[in-house]
C-alpha cells in the first residue's frame, strides 16, 4: 500500500516513461486506483500519452483480428503461407513411418 | 456407425496432409513467423495426431482437432525456446542491454517521449485486411526477439488471459508485464516508422 504522500506524488509527477508502463499494464489487468488516477491526470496534459493509448488499442485490435482471419482472407493476404513441395514430401514421409 | 464408416469420415492421415496441411501451416506461420519452424510444427502435429487417432472421438471436425493439437505444439515450442538455459540467459542479457538502449531511445532523459507519436485513427480490422499493412505488420512481428514474440502471440493473438500466459510459459506476472510492454513498444515504433509515418 502506498502512503498518502507517495500516492499524491505519483499522481503529480508521473512521466511518460512510467505512464506508458501503466497504460500497457492496464491492458492486462486492472490498475490500482492511484495508478489509474495518475494516468488520467497525466492524460490531461500529455497529448503523446493519449496517442500512445490509442496506438495500444489499435495494436490490440489488429492482433486480435489477425488471429481471426478466415482461410480465404489469409490466402489472399499471404499466398505464400503454403507448404513448399519439399516440406510436404518430408512431412508425408515422416507420417508414413508412423502408419501402423 | 461401423468402424469403417467412422474411419472414412475421419479420413486417413495421408489425406490430412493434403486437406489440412496448408491451413495448419498458415495457422503456425501467423504465430511463429518462420517457415522452418512452422513446417516442423505441422509435422509434429500430424505425427501426434496419428498416434492419438484412436482416441479422437469425432465429436469435433478433424480440422478443429488438428488445430487444437497444433496450438499445444506452438506453446511447447515457445516454452522450449525460453528454457534453452545458457542461450536464454545470454538472450535475456542481450535483450536487457538492447532494452536499456531502446528505452533510452524511446524516452528522453527527463522521462518524456523522445519522438512524436502519430495519430493512429485507422480501423485495426480494416488495416489488417489491407495487404500492404498486413505485410508491414508481419515484418514487424517477425523482428521481435523470441521472448517477446511468444508473450505477444499468446496474449494478443490467442487472446489468453494474463494468468493463462504465465502458466503456459511458466513465467511470473511481473516478467510477463515487462515482456509485453517491450513487445508493444517495439511493435508500436516499427508500425509508426513503416506504416503510419511512411513517406
Amino acid at each position: 500500500m502506498r502512503s498518502f504522500f507517495s500516492a499524491i506524488w505519483l499522481m503529480l509527477s508521473l512521466k511518460c516513461e512510467h505512464s506508458s508502463r501503466f497504460i500497457s499494464e492496464g491492458l492486462d489487468d486492472d490498475l490500482g486506483k492511484v495508478e489509474r488516477w495518475a494516468v488520467r491526470l497525466h492524460f490531461m496534459t500529455c497529448h503523446s500519452c493519449r496517442r500512445f493509448r490509442q496506438s495500444m488499442e489499435f495494436l490490440r485490435g489488429a492482433a486480435k483480428h489477425t488471429g481471426q482471419l478466415a482461410d480465404d482472407q489469409l490466402e489472399s493476404l499471404s499466398p505464400d503461407f503454403q507448404l513448399s513441395k519439399d516440406a510436404r514430401s518430408r512431412i508425408a514421409s515422416s507420417i508414413s513411418r508412423q502408419d501402423p | 456407425m461401423t468402424d469403417k464408416e467412422h474411419a472414412s469420415e475421419r479420413g486417413s492421415p495421408d489425406d490430412w496432409l493434403v486437406e489440412h496441411g496448408d491451413a495448419l501451416f498458415a495457422f503456425a506461420m501467423i504465430r511463429v513467423c518462420q517457415r522452418e519452424i512452422a513446417e516442423d510444427l505441422v509435422q509434429d502435429t500430424l505425427v501426434s495426431a496419428i498416434k492419438a487417432w484412436a482416441k479422437f472421438d469425432g465429436r469435433s471436425a478433424v480440422r478443429t482437432w488438428l488445430i487444437s493439437i497444433l496450438k499445444r505444439k506452438i506453446i511447447d515450442h515457445f516454452r522450449r525456446q525460453q528454457v534453452r538455459d545458457k542461450a536464454q540467459k545470454e538472450q535475456e542479457e542481450q535483450a536487457a542491454s538492447a532494452e536499456k538502449h531502446n528505452h533510452q531511445s524511446f524516452f528522453k532523459k527527463n522521462g518524456y517521449w523522445a519522438d512524436g507519436l502519430g495519430h493512429w485513427n485507422q480501423n485495426p480490422s480494416k488495416a489488417v485486411e489491407n495487404r500492404e499493412f498486413w505485410l508491414v505488420f508481419q515484418e514487424c512481428r517477425k523482428k521481435l526477439p523470441p521472448l517477446l514474440q511468444s508473450v505477444f502471440v499468446l496474449r494478443e493473438i490467442e487472446q489468453l488471459s494474463k494468468e493463462e500466459v504465465c502458466s503456459q510459459l511458466e513465467i511470473n506476472p511481473s516478467n510477463l508485464s515487462v515482456r509485453l510492454f517491450r513487445a508493444r513498444m517495439n511493435l508500436r515504433r516499427c508500425l509508426e516508422i513503416n506504416w503510419f509515418n511512411r513517406e
